[in-house]
């Protein structure tokens, strides 16, 4: 924008609206906004075993998904939104739409791999996930020395301002072969309740950094929950549903300033420093069996990783009354 | 079934006399023939419960199914549809007396939509109590217009009778332009009823009545039920359930000559005799003694061929069905404009099922089935080696190799395995367990394809939890300006507690329900709308875990302030012990603080929450609930994992007759209570 500047202020907007030096510049910032943080936005390749319980009998089925996520540490730990996994936001959509009492979702990853930039596919595990603000966090194995490009959410962040113009990377899917595209949008509103966030018009990446057009971070795009206005039995929820009012306005996608997501990066760094170990400690069982035994191994697995985890927690309330 | 209402007797008494007690006799004859019938066959009738198992996605799911059978021999071998016993895992038959007989399965007949059972005669109870069987009767001996009881268990209401006429004796099916029979498919190409002639009758069938017998005044069965709907029913002829029974009795299996030729009535060509070839299947034995489609076969060994009606097709197939494989038999036809008569002689090969059965590898993630002659023609197939690949389950090695499977392929190869069938590819599977980059040839369409698949077995990833916070232990409302004005607070802004949590460090610090709080460490909170509920939580958790919290408190209008410890949000159920219990398939979990707290059970509750009854698994069979709380088994209590796997592993060891389960559901207990197969595999699919 510094040539502008130096014209008339009133001709200033005229000049917007050419193709001026102003537009070549944000093409230039954009460009270079993808190519500094793509190689950090990465694919989620999930397999999903959804169990729906109903009067105390179960269905479950697997799904494939393909998800976005980003590397927020070198060491692999990797946000993504914990909408695919949480099965809370589908309950609350089929409670409004007036489902019966009892139906239970419940959604578990049960197989996890991270595409990183190059093609690489590497196995993770699902590390944590916060409640509050619908992110997860998986933690990639088998890196050994190497180190991935990442994107740090602690460092000083700028404040975000209504009417700013913000972008996100996000990719595409396997058959373009996750190729990178930036979104840009704009911050359309703020909210302070339920809790202080940002209205993001234009962005679809739910978990991904959010930045400034000129490259710094922002945020993380979440959706943030709001109690919905009331009961009324099926028709009412869908009328609440379909005039925009219901289901909590749930997938309204809201930006959460860096300060709020630095403290829970914190303690999912931790957590997922925890598992790792124990996971080095407690390699999953790869010896072959014959079947029916073999289920019986997963067992006693899972049981005794149950045993350290119940350790961990302590270590973790102790460790807080240190502080 | 119309009779002479009981109300309008005495009317028609004081009309007619001679005719009305003509039919009073009647009514009482029928009744007596009913009894009779009844007293002959009912006994027999068994409820037949079974754990069916259903494909779908690349795993076999288990439910439970019912269905109808009778007894027809004393040493206790049932009859039922091959679509009530077939592809399940555990068959129980009950009879009226109320005994309860597990069963096995000696032969299936898809083709003619019946099963064979035996009776698991040495595990009665009593057996000196003769086992009660009814006699099959002649269905050629049938009348239109006769009695008949049709007996079952229609909606899974046991033993039931319901009373009709026969309305057809030898029913067919055709297509919707009448110019073909109808194939009629028992699901996934499971082709039945080429032989068949159904005796349509009007005794009331539903579903359940299936595998139940049609019974004569005589107490004779006469049909086996096996479709119904808008008041019409449709049994198997005794004469050909006969059939089926002796063959299986003599060999064990049923045998039956295969000629590869589908024939159409005659009436279109405006001939009287014999049956016109439709079409001559490849590689078939008709194929190689030269018959071909448009010859007129008039004789067969030397007896009269006649196809003159679509009724009298499945006769045609009986004739060469009956004769043995390997069997030479002699086609008198005539062929061509000019009608020349030529004899050919043809070698019947065995007939086989339309489809092959299908077996699931849960580790692999597939469901494959073995091919058939019929299924290879279907398909188009050199051969019928190889397997089926007819569903893959997402995220298990198959379905994650790259390039994909799909289903309907045909896995021809696995490493070093040539793989002709579905046992054969069990063998490579378990001979290759645990490698990885395994090469996988199949083939789609005329293509021959190649993989890798990667069957090293991983565990899931046991998950992390939930991210701790900070927690006050207390349940709140938002302290609205309207109920601060009516208790007299107003102005007063916060929260009012309406719950606190019992052994929790609010309890602790003196925090009761009632208590209206207004600030957290001095910053005033504002709350006093409903869209403000979430302030104090998301102000607790800005704290840390181990902080002291000095909390503004009002309590009886005189405001105070508390001191409240913050410790960790409570465990999620993510993050506690379970237990796996592979032989009954069900799961139970550790019970959390908030699990007590929610469903308001004291914090002292012991028990460990049901959180999976594996569908068609026997704890689900026998009535195990998800969310059931357990309490005992076999009277001893439990509480943690570990004494779960014990108490367990002891049952194991004793194989006790009955494992006895005592639940907490909602407010009630109950007992579910497990009857084990001692004998069969582990979770036995």
């Amino acid at each position: 924008m510094n040539r502008a500047a130096r014209l008339i202020p009133g001709a200033l907007s005229l000049l917007c609206l050419l193709a001026g030096p102003a537009r070549a510049d944000e093409a230039a910032d954009l460009r270079a906004l993808l190519e500094a943080r793509a190689p950090a936005i990465v694919t989620v390749k999930a397999v999903v075993k959804a169990e729906i319980r109903m009067m105390g009998q179960a269905q479950d089925e697997e799904q494939r998904l393909e998800l976005q996520g980003a590397v927020i540490d070198p060491s692999g730990l990797v946000v993504l939104s914990s909408s695919a996994f949480s099965a809370a936001r589908m309950q609350e959509m089929l409670e409004n739409m007036g489902a019966p009492e009892g139906i239970e979702i419940d959604l578990t990853p049960v197989s996890l791999e991270v595409v990183t930039a190059d093609g690489t596919q590497l196995k993770a595990f699902l590390a944590a996930t916060d409640a509050r603000l619908d992110l997860s966090f998986l933690q990639v194995e088998g890196l050994g020395e190497r180190q991935l490009a990442a994107i740090d959410l602690a460092g000083e962040a700028p404040e975000v301002e209504v009417g700013q113009q913000v972008a996100q990377v996000t990719r595409l899917g396997e058959g373009y072969d996750f190729a990178p595209v930036f979104e840009v949008g704009r911050v359309s509103g703020q909210i302070k309740k339920p809790r202080r966030a940002w209205s993001a018009d234009g962005l679809s990446g739910l978990g991904l950094p959010v930045f400034t057009t000129g490259g710094q971070v922002v945020g993380v795009l979440g959706t943030v929950s709001a109690p919905s206005s009331g009961e009324g039995g099926e028709l009412g929820g869908l009328m609440r549903m379909m005039s925009g009012g219901g289901a909590g306005g749930g997938m309204r996608p809201f930006i959460y300033p860096a300060r709020v997501v630095k403290a829970i990066v914190e303690q999912a760094r931790t957590r997922a420093a925890e598992l790792l170990e124990e996971r080095a400690k407690n390699p999953p069982a790869e010896a072959p069996a014959p079947e029916g035994s073999q289920q019986q191994g997963e067992g006693q697995q899972q049981g005794g990783e149950g045993q350290q985890q119940q350790g961990g927690g302590q270590q973790q309330q102790q460790g807080g009354g240190g502080r | 079934m119309k009779r002479t209402p009981i109300l309008a007797l005495p009317l028609l008494l004081a009309l007619l006399a001679a005719p009305v007690a003509a039919q009073s006799a009647a009514s009482d004859a029928l009744r007596r023939d009913i009894e009779y019938a009844k007293a002959r066959v009912y006994p027999a009738l068994v409820n037949i419960s079974v754990v069916v198992r259903q494909y779908s996605g690349g795993r076999a799911v288990r439910g439970p199914a019912v269905g109808s059978g009778v007894i027809v021999s004393p040493a206790g071998h049932v009859l039922t549809n091959f679509h009530v016993a077939g592809n399940t895992t555990r068959i129980t038959c009950s009879l009226p007396s109320g005994e309860s007989i597990e069963a096995d399965v000696l032969c299936h007949d898809p083709l003619t939509d019946l099963s064979v059972l035996l009776l698991r005669m040495n595990t009665r109870r009593d057996p000196t109590i003769p086992l009660p069987f009814a006699a099959l009767g002649s269905s050629a001996a049938l009348q239109v217009g006769e009695y008949v009881l049709a007996m079952g268990n229609p909606q899974a209401l046991s033993s039931s009778l319901t009373l009709g006429v026969v309305c057809n004796t030898a029913r067919v099916f055709t297509d919707f332009t009448g110019s073909s029979i109808e194939d009629l498919d028992l699901g996934g190409g499971e082709l039945t009823g080429l032989f068949t002639r159904w005796i349509q009758h009007d005794a009331l069938i539903l579903g359940g009545n299936s595998g139940g017998p049609l019974v004569n005044l005589r107490g004779e069965v006469v049909g086996i039920n096996e479709l119904g709907g808008s008041g019409m029913g449709f049994a198997i002829p005794s004469d050909l359930a006969a059939s089926v029974l002796n063959q299986v009795l003599t060999f064990g299996e049923v045998r039956r000559g295969f000629l590869g030729a589908s024939i159409l009535p005659v009436t279109k060509i405006h001939r009287d005799e014999g049956a016109l070839v439709a079409s001559v299947l490849p590689g078939s034995p008709a194929e190689q003694a030269g018959l071909r489609a448009g010859d007129v076969i008039l004789t067969l060994d030397g007896r009269p061929v006649d196809a003159r009606f679509f009724e009298e097709v499945p006769l045609f197939y009986q004739r060469i069905a009956e004769l043995a494989p390997g069997r030479i038999v002699r086609l008198g036809i005539e062929r061509g404009p000019e009608l020349d008569r030529l004899e050919l002689r043809a070698t019947l090969s065995r007939m086989e099922r339309s489809i092959g059965t299908e077996v699931e590898f849960p580790a692999a993630g597939l469901t494959v089935q073995d091919i058939t002659g019929p299924m290879a023609l279907a398909r188009q197939l050199p051969s019928t080696e190889g397997v089926l690949v007819t569903g893959l389950r997402p995220g298990k090695p198959f379905e994650a190799a790259r390039p994909d499977i799909q289903s309907g392929d045909v896995i021809l190869g696995l490493g070093s395995h040539a793989i002709a069938d579905a046992e054969g590819l069990g063998r490579a599977l378990e001979a290759l367990a645990s490698q990885d980059d395994v090469l996988l040839t199949y083939r789609r369409g005329e293509q021959r394809l190649l993989t890798l698949v990667d069957l090293k077995k991983v565990d899931p990833p046991r998950s992390g939890g939930l991210l701790p916070k900070a927690w006050l232990g207390v349940r709140t409302q938002v302290l609205t300006a309207d109920l601060a004005q009516a208790l007299g607070l107003a102005g007063t802004r916060g929260f009012r507690v309406t719950e606190v949590f019992p052994g929790t460090r609010a309890a602790a610090a003196g925090l009761r329900a009632g208590d209206v709080i207004t600030s957290v460490d001095g910053e005033a909170l504002e709350a006093s709308r409903p869209q403000d509920a979430q302030e104090l939580r998301l102000a607790i958790e800005d704290l840390l875990v181990g902080d002291t919290a000095e909390l503004g408190v009002v309590r009886d209008g005189t405001p105070a302030k508390l001191e409240v410890e913050l410790q960790e949000s409570p465990a999620s159920a993510r993050d506690v012990k379970s237990a796996q219990e592979e032989r009954f398939e069900f799961a139970v979990r550790e019970l959390t603080f908030m699990d007590r707290v929610e469903r308001r059970w004291p914090q002292g509750q012991r028990g460990l929450l049901v959180v999976e009854a594996t569908m068609g698994g026997q704890a689900n069979v026998a009535g195990l609930r998800i969310d059931d709380l357990l309490l005992s088994i076999n009277g001893q209590p439990v509480a943690t994992a570990a004494d779960f796997e014990r108490i367990m592993a002891e049952i194991k060891e004793r194989k006790p007759k009955v494992v006895q389960l005592f639940v907490r559901r909602g407010h009630r207990t109950h007992f579910v209570f497990l009857e084990p197969d001692w004998d069969s595999q582990p979770g036995a699919r």
